[in-house]
């Protein structure tokens, strides 16, 4: 039976979210209107406009209810996008190709984008250690006991960093200061210190800077490796979430 | 002191050709290698007293090597220039258009825009380029939303 597929979006916490995350939806389904979306969000939120989702799902109200939703997506093949994104281009319905053998494909923090992310680089019992993966877009296969595994796994374990009830031993009290409240940390760790998933297929979208474009790649003329419009643009760091927007 | 050697990289400051910078390498007395920059007029002081500094290195490197480096350095600083430019210019678009964004997500919280039937028109406001066709497009709606006709509603 061929797999299911469709994309997820959160919006938890802040009512701007719910705007962004219906504008998202509309956007990928502007170019690509055969897609499924499963939008994820609190009931409080809903006004009507969450009709344009094919699923629902009812989150706490968490700031990273993203993580909560990862595993509990209704799709097997899954591109989860943030919600504060739009999509400008009509490729968007090839996302499914970037699958190949892969469990879960991601966007690269590369050493150029660096500059556009809170943190990249940091210290672990003295060692350089630097965050590879972001989580801003990922695509997945929940048909695989282990992606599901791993993807509940991120969701307890940032549960727990955030509560301060888990820190992986290694990093000085200021390092884990800037550290803990990202689910990256959570993401670094699993990935690459815990030998369970050390099997995992982890990929990288193909150009992957189409898929998850931060305005501010603009700035300093980042471009796709071959010359193409940006699939999903990712304004991030350039809304004001929390101001009213009327 | 002993000899010193002139980096061809010397260039002219002036086109008159009498501003020279250009960064000399010695050997200290003690042994120790020193780089230095310097940037020296042709003439000491505005005497007619030629500069010895001036003279030396323009001895040592010759003035065609000079006036090489300066033509390279040129159009490697305009190049640097428009480069600098167009990045400035990508800049502003990417900030104009996360204004715009925002803007519209106010646009898509107005009653009318919000609750419309009218997927296309909203598409066409999303994928607006600017405030004014925004604007365009949520007038449509509005007109359709609030049934204006002939400017009556």
């Amino acid at each position: 039976m061929e797999k299911s597929k469709g994309f997820l979006v959160v919006a938890s916490k802040n009512q701007n979210f719910y705007t962004y995350a219906v504008n998202l939806i509309e956007s990928v389904k502007d170019f690509y209107p055969e897609a499924k979306v499963c939008l994820c969000t609190e009931e409080r939120f809903l006004d009507g406009r969450e009709e344009i989702a094919d699923d629902l799902l009812f989150c706490d109200s968490h700031y990273r209810a993203k993580l909560w939703a990862l595993p509990r997506s209704p799709y097997d093949i899954t591109m989860y996008i943030d919600a504060d994104m739009d999509c400008e281009h009509e490729d968007v319905a090839t996302i499914w190709d970037e699958m190949k053998d892969y469990d879960l494909v991601f966007h690269e923090l590369t050493q150029e984008r660096a500059k556009y992310y809170t943190i990249k680089d940091f210290n672990c019992q003295g060692k350089s250690e630097t965050f590879r993966l972001c989580g801003g877009v990922a695509l997945y296969d929940l048909t695989k006991p282990m992606v599901k595994e791993f993807l509940q796994e991120w969701w307890d374990l940032y549960y727990e960093q955030q509560g301060g009830m888990w820190r992986p031993e290694g990093f000085s009290d200021d390092t884990w200061n800037n550290l803990k409240d990202f689910d990256q940390t959570t993401l670094w760790w699993l990935t690459e210190k815990m030998d369970k998933y050390k099997d995992l297929n982890i990929g990288i979208f193909y150009d992957d800077i189409r898929w998850n474009f931060f305005s501010q790649y603009a700035y300093e003329g980042l471009k796709s490796i071959e010359g193409k419009d940006p699939i999903l643009r990712h304004y991030s760091g350039s809304l004001h979430k929390d101001r009213l927007l009327v | 002191m002993k000899n010193r050697t002139w980096l061809k990289n010397a260039f002219w400051e002036t086109p008159q050709k009498k501003i020279l910078n250009a960064i000399c390498e010695f050997e200290e007395d003690g042994g120790r290698q020193v780089r230095q920059v310097m940037k020296m007029s042709k003439y000491i002081n505005g005497t007619q007293d030629m500069n010895p500094d001036f003279v030396e290195c323009i001895e040592f490197l010759g003035e065609e090597v000079i006036d090489e480096s300066t033509a390279e350095r040129k159009s490697r600083k305009l190049s640097e220039l428009e480069t600098e430019k167009a990045r400035q210019l990508e800049e502003q678009r990417a900030r104009k258009m996360e204004e715009i964004f925002e803007y519209k997500l106010q646009l898509f919280e107005v009653p009318e825009i919000k609750n419309t039937k009218l997927r296309e028109y909203r598409a066409k406001l999303r994928r607006a380029k600017s405030i004014p066709e925004a604007n365009i497009w949520s007038m449509i709606i509005m007109k359709h939303e609030l049934g204006i006709e002939d400017g009556k509603i």
